[in-house]
C-alpha cells in the first residue's frame, strides 16, 4: 500500500479520533462533533509540527 | 443478604463481565455487541481493524510473542491486543514487515493503535457492564 506522509496521517488521525469518540462522548452528536475537532487538531497540529521540523530536513 | 449470598451476587456478575472482556477482545466490537451497543460495536470494529489492517497493508512489523527486550514485548502486548486482527497479520503482510521505509515504520504504530484502541474498548465494554457508563 503507497500513501503519501500526509494521508497516512490523516487516516490514522481519523480512525484514532472516531474510536477515542466512541469512548469518550455518550451521545451521537457529542461524539461527531469531538471526533471533528479531534481530527482537525491532528492535522493541524501535525502539518504545523512537519512546517517546524522543514528547516531541519536541508 | 449474608456474606455469602454477597460474594455468589459477586461472582455471578464477574462471569458474564470476564465473557465480555474476552469477546471484546477476541473480535473488536463484539463486547459491546452482545451489551446491544450497536453503534460502537461498529465504530470499534472498523476503527480496530482498519488500523490493524492499513499497518499490515502497510508492512509495518508485528511483534511475536518471542521478540527482543522490552520494546518488543510491550509491541507484543499492544498487538496482541487487537484480537483476531493479530492473527490475520500473515494473511496481509505475504512479503513481510519491512521497516526499511517510512510506511513500514508508520505502519507499526497503526498496528499497535490498533491493539491500544481496542484495550480501551475492552475497558468501556467492562464499565458498561458494572454499570459505570451507559
Amino acid at each position: 500500500m503507497r500513501l503519501s506522509h500526509f494521508w497516512a496521517m490523516a487516516l490514522f488521525a481519523l480512525l484514532v479520533s472516531v474510536a477515542t469518540a466512541g469512548i469518550g462522548r455518550r451521545t451521537l452528536r457529542q461524539r461527531v462533533r469531538y471526533a471533528a475537532w479531534s481530527l482537525a487538531a491532528y492535522i493541524l497540529v501535525g502539518v504545523a509540527i512537519a512546517w517546524f521540523m522543514y528547516p531541519f530536513s536541508h | 443478604m449474608d456474606e455469602d449470598e454477597l460474594s455468589e451476587t459477586k461472582a455471578m456478575q464477574r462471569r458474564p463481565a470476564l465473557a465480555i472482556i474476552a469477546a471484546a477482545w477476541i473480535v473488536p466490537g463484539l463486547g459491546h455487541f452482545l451489551l446491544r451497543r450497536w453503534g460502537r460495536a461498529i465504530v470499534f470494529f472498523f476503527a480496530v481493524g482498519g488500523l490493524a489492517v492499513t499497518g499490515y497493508l502497510m508492512r509495518g512489523e508485528v511483534f511475536s510473542p518471542h521478540s527482543d527486550g522490552p520494546f518488543g514485548t510491550l509491541g507484543f502486548i499492544a498487538d496482541a491486543c487487537s484480537g483476531v486482527f493479530y492473527t490475520l497479520a500473515h494473511f496481509f503482510e505475504v512479503n513481510g514487515p519491512d521497516v526499511s521505509r517510512a510506511m513500514g515504520d508508520y505502519g507499526t504504530r497503526f498496528i499497535a493503535a490498533a491493539g491500544i484502541m481496542n484495550l480501551a474498548s475492552i475497558f468501556d465494554a467492562y464499565e458498561i457492564v458494572v454499570g459505570r457508563r451507559g
